[in-house]
């Protein structure tokens, strides 16, 4: 069940290109040519959105991962992350 | 997460240190349309290219080895039927495809496609913009009309073109209004003097490269590829040196972060580096990538050891291409004649070189 302040969003693979590289998670979009590095959380929640998946599926996981951090905090430096992939094109809303 | 002007290039160092073949230009075909003077590939190749099934095991192999940058070329890569079906597959991988072609069967199907699907760039062999001046060099009348609707039907789609141009004798004279034309309409290009040889080893092609006199012309215009290179290196961080210094003795990158696939499935450094890897119908690309005896003496190849440039004074003007030494001098730890001689043209002009960690 979707929230109101929920979304799902999916990796926007027609616009993309990736590969693993060192750990970390090349994504280069396609038409501007723009190279984004993803590295530790950032790059597990980009996985995270390789199927269709809510906010509120990913703050979940979040939580589990930081059981010592605000969840309050968490959805605010989450959403500011996926709304700038989604500022890129590399996420899409579903 | 990381993005800043200099992360290609970084990433290329970076791949470089870690053996990641990041860049992968494979000729999909030798079959070509066109017969073009200075053209590299020596006939005889036609029916022995990979098979649609062999391609895809290459790419996912490609994959398995952290490849990210694909450039299909040719021959003319769209002459193979399949090539729709490459193109989608590379991309369903996640490679970012540029492709290699001279455009003239270009048709609304395949931009629909590249649409669809996402295509990096085309870059497009275009010698003049006088017709009778490219269908001399491509020896094919009308070649072109179907060249230039193409990129015209590209660009109003709003694909990313890039003019590709090789310099010889037979086109030298024009190549500065097809620039002109060039940035009109908004495109990218690349001249190049390079003319290089057969991949026979025949060195017929030389006859077209430019006399010394156009040589020096060519590289004292600031659109040909030195300056633009060298802006794009004004912007050097503290990473970016720190891992140029690390790369120091490594003479090129070929072989190191990238690595070429010819319509025949044998494996190369890069396409002009052609000391042979393996064959990928015989080894897996894990094999001739990280075990084979080839690559290790690839590998093992540092600057120092070439005794024909180690003391050379025009050493700083020098872009030395180990796979130009290999074909056209003969010798891996040999000196390139070709940029011998472009490295005391730029001296005296004091122009450094094209190259590039890439």
């Amino acid at each position: 069940m979707i929230k109101p302040q929920d979304f799902v969003i999916v990796q926007n693979k027609r616009k993309i290109g990736w590969c693993d590289f060192n750990k970390k998670k090349i994504i280069v979009q396609i038409e501007k040519g723009e190279i984004t590095i993803l590295e530790d959380i950032s790059k597990e929640i980009w996985d995270l959105c390789q199927k269709p998946t809510s906010l509120s599926d990913i703050m979940k996981y979040l939580k589990e991962c930081f059981p010592e951090v605000k969840p309050a905090v968490i959805r605010k430096d989450t959403s500011i992350f996926l709304k700038d992939l989604i500022k890129k094109k590399l996420l899409v809303l579903v | 997460m990381v993005q800043s002007k200099n992360v290609k290039q970084k990433l290329m160092l970076e791949a470089a240190l870690n053996f990641i073949p990041i860049s992968v230009f494979f000729e999909l075909t030798y079959r070509c349309n066109l017969k073009c003077v200075h053209c590299y590939v020596a006939s005889g190749y036609k029916n022995r290219e990979l098979s649609l099934t062999e391609v895809k095991s290459a790419l996912d192999q490609l994959k398995s080895l952290g490849s990210l940058f694909l450039y299909f070329s040719g021959g003319e890569p769209l002459l193979r039927k399949d090539f729709s079906e490459i193109f989608k597959y590379a991309r369903f991988k996640g490679f970012v495809v540029t492709i290699y072609t001279n455009a003239t069967l270009i048709n609304e199907d395949l931009i629909n496609i590249f649409k669809e699907f996402g295509v990096y760039e085309i870059h497009v062999s275009l010698y003049s913009i006088v017709p009778k001046i490219h269908d001399t060099i491509t020896t094919i009348r009308g070649s072109f009309l179907k060249t230039m609707k193409s990129i015209e039907l590209m660009t109003s789609k709003k694909i990313k073109v890039v003019i590709k141009c090789p310099l010889t004798k037979i086109n030298f004279d024009g190549y500065e209004k097809l620039a002109d034309w060039a940035d009109k309409n908004g495109l990218e290009y690349v001249f190049t003097p390079y003319i290089t040889a057969k991949n026979d080893g025949s060195k017929d092609p030389f006859a077209l490269r430019l006399s010394d006199k156009l040589l020096e012309k060519a590289l004292s215009d600031p659109r040909i590829d030195p300056f633009k290179q060298a802006q794009a290196h004004k912007e050097r961080d503290e990473f970016f040196v720190h891992l140029l210094d690390k790369t120091r003795n490594i003479p090129c990158f070929a072989g190191y972060n990238s690595l070429a696939i010819n319509s025949l499935g044998d494996v190369y450094p890069c396409i002009q580096f052609l000391y042979k890897l393996g064959n990928i119908k015989k080894q897996t690309l894990k094999e001739i990538w990280e075990n084979s005896t080839p690559i290790r003496k690839v590998r093992s190849l540092r600057a120092y050891q070439l005794k024909e440039c180690k003391g050379c004074r025009f050493r700083r003007y020098c872009a030395r291409c180990p796979g130009l030494a290999l074909i056209e001098d003969g010798d891996l730890y040999g000196k390139s004649s070709f940029e011998c001689k472009l490295a005391f043209i730029r001296s005296k002009l004091n122009t450094f070189p094209t190259k590039s960690p890439t």
